[in-house]
């Protein structure tokens, strides 16, 4: 890809790319909530972790790991979990074991 | 405490005096021989998504210079400013073995939806089955044999799920770039690409995508970035 007039800026090209595009950046049309979800699955659960045996233990993975769980579980995704898990276990006989 | 959110060359520009880091602290660096943190006094709080987009925010002002290392969200905290140089001593080679391949460079993605949202029907439940409960419970047979049927629905989706997104990276058609792929993360996204492009092919990269879309109708394919290479750290 040989180099050209662009600044060396990969914002800016996106920014123009947007411009002359119907595909979304960013999360585009759909705003918020699709670049949140692109957001949560970078930043909590990608990128270089720096644990060093002190940290661990000060920082708390297990809060951040609580957090985690709380917003991962989009009301939609729990929504449509909770009907999946409950389609088969509505006919367990009575006394079955329940998990719910 | 210190909170870091990436790592960076020693050298490279720091953070503006204005940025603002979690809860609208302050951002400085910590800068060793070799490389450095961007850093907030204070420690790590709790996952929200504001406290996510902060954390971004910083790592993103990083990426405007040039590329840093992102680091996890509340994984690199320290006790002191000591405990930080320390670290950045210990892990130095590694990290910068790291920032070298990402230099230059930044992360892409592309999600790929089923249209319509949802390919997996409801279990259609077998013959005589309802979903809700009208009738006599059945027995143990039946569960089983309802949730044999829910595990083969479960694979072909992933299975259709990764020929798709096999077929979506053909279409990119992206020898030679670094990719990370997730099939299925969600039941409505068949798959997730995350590539390492060269800030002077950031273009040519939505370009591809661009492409690979219309060839794709049947999917709704969105390009998201560039973020910091979050997935190759």
């Amino acid at each position: 890809m040989p180099a050209d007039d662009r600044p060396d800026h990969p914002m800016d090209s996106l920014d123009r790319f947007a411009a002359e595009t119907d595909l979304e950046i960013w999360g585009g049309a759909d705003g918020e909530q699709h670049s949140l979800v692109d957001l949560v699955n970078r930043v909590l659960d990608k990128g270089v972790c720096i644990t060093g045996d002190v940290t661990i233990s000060v920082a708390g993975v297990d809060l951040v790991y609580l957090g985690l769980n709380a917003i991962l579980t989009s009301v939609a995704t729990a929504r449509q979990r909770i009907d999946r898990d409950a389609g088969p276990r509505r006919h367990l006989p009575e006394g079955g074991e329940q998990e719910r | 405490m210190i909170y870091a959110y990436c790592v960076r060359r020693a050298g490279e520009p720091g953070p503006d005096a204005e940025l603002q880091g979690l809860a609208g602290r302050p951002v400085r660096l910590i800068e060793g021989p070799e490389i450095g943190f961007w850093v907030s006094e204070g420690s790590a709080l709790p996952a929200t998504p504001e406290r996510l987009r902060e954390h971004d925010r910083v790592v993103r002002a990083a990426l405007r210079s040039a590329t840093p290392l992102p680091i996890r969200y509340g994984t690199g905290c320290f006790a002191s400013e000591a405990d930080a140089r320390e670290a950045l001593r210990t892990r130095s080679e590694s990290l910068r073995e790291s920032l070298a391949r990402v230099e230059g460079r930044v992360e892409m993605g592309v999600r790929m939806e089923w249209t319509p949202a949802e390919p997996a029907p409801e279990p259609s439940r077998g013959s005589g089955e309802t979903g809700v409960g009208t009738e006599a419970p059945p027995g143990g047979r039946a569960y089983l044999e309802a949730r044999r049927a829910e595990l083969e629905r479960a694979g072909s989706l992933r299975a259709a799920a990764g020929a798709a997104l096999d077929r979506l990276e053909q279409e990119l058609a992206l020898e030679g770039v670094p990719a990370v792929r997730t099939v299925l993360p969600r039941p409505d996204v068949a798959g997730l690409l995350a590539h390492l492009v060269l800030r002077s092919e950031v273009q040519r990269y939505n370009e591809c995508v661009t492409r690979a879309a219309r060839a794709m109708p049947e999917y709704r394919i969105t390009v998201s970035g560039p973020w910091a290479p979050y997935s190759f750290s």
